[in-house]
């Protein structure tokens, strides 16, 4: 199998790591540095790339691990509306804010598995491995965080006790 | 409700392998059976997500990456450029030698078409020698 270009990997990837760092941090000045970041060491080490894991899994890895240097330096909030790129439609908007303010209930480390499962796409065992955790604990970061968010996403919910 | 439906349900939404049986208690269960709509609500939410990077962020990443290509990999109509080498001394080594061997042809004498063979026989001296 062909190594995929840099070029190839940003055109398929480079939407769901934006989406992964700007959810989890709240910060899209943050998610456009840590993806530039991503491919520039995606660059510099593609030839050692092997096919033998999935890409979304490699990039995820190096997004992660980018932010884990950033957080000493970064003082993580939850996340905060700032949806500028979308002014110009209302109902996206209205989807994203609704998403930002959703995201802020949910601790880090739920939000993180949920976040890499739900953008990034990434298998159980696949975060369990970055997230230095078992599987199981990964299932259930993933439903603790689907419980507190469909309280605030879904209208039939109620708010869990 | 239950964390097992929930956990069950969540995994579930995820294509994760189940246990039909707590499937089953769960969406007999009113509460069970809004559990699912609701993270199916959750997941539909984020498929709704629009957050992307700036147009400017974009082009810049673009275009940086297109520079970053490496140079044209090694390759010519789909071979290694060392197979295509290869081939090409081949040619060049066959070439040559056709041509020696066309030249040393020019050079030999003709091949013998026919053989003629003089032989001993009753010749007799005939006085005046005419014929």
């Amino acid at each position: 199998m062909d190594t995929p270009t840099a070029a190839d990997l940003f055109q398929r990837h480079h939407l769901a790591l934006f989406r992964y760092v700007y959810r989890l941090t709240g910060r899209r000045d943050v998610a456009e540095d840590v993806v530039q970041e991503v491919f520039v060491r995606v660059v510099r080490r593609l030839d050692a790339y092997q096919t033998m894991g999935r890409e979304a899994a490699w990039l995820f890895t190096i997004a992660r691990r980018l932010l884990v240097d950033r957080h000493r330096a970064l003082e993580r909030r939850p996340p905060p509306v700032d949806d500028s790129a979308d002014a110009s439609i209302p109902a996206h908007q209205e989807t994203s804010a609704a998403l930002a303010e959703a995201l802020a209930q949910v601790l880090e480390v739920e939000r993180d598995a949920f976040l890499l499962r739900e953008v990034g796409g990434l298998s159980y065992d696949e975060i369990a491995l970055l997230c230095h955790t078992t599987p199981d604990s990964v299932r259930s970061r993933i439903y603790r965080a689907r419980v507190r968010l469909r309280a605030m996403l879904s209208p039939t919910a109620q708010v869990p006790s | 409700m239950t964390d097992r439906w929930n956990e069950t349900l969540s995994r579930l939404i995820d294509g994760d392998p189940v246990d039909p049986g707590v499937v089953a208690e769960a969406l007999e269960s009113p509460d069970g059976r809004r559990l699912l709509v609701d993270f199916t609500a959750v997941r539909a939410a984020f498929d709704r997500d629009t957050a992307a990077p700036s147009a400017a962020f974009l082009g810049q990443m673009q275009s940086a990456l297109a520079a970053a290509e490496p140079h044209p990999a090694p390759r010519a109509g789909g071979f290694p450029l060392r197979l295509v080498a290869l081939a090409a001394a081949a040619a060049l080594l066959l070439g040559v030698g056709f041509e020696n061997w066309r030249h040393r042809r020019v050079e030999a004498p003709p091949s013998a078409a026919r053989v003629l063979r003089f032989e001993t026989s009753d010749w007799t001296s005939v006085k005046g020698g005419g014929r």
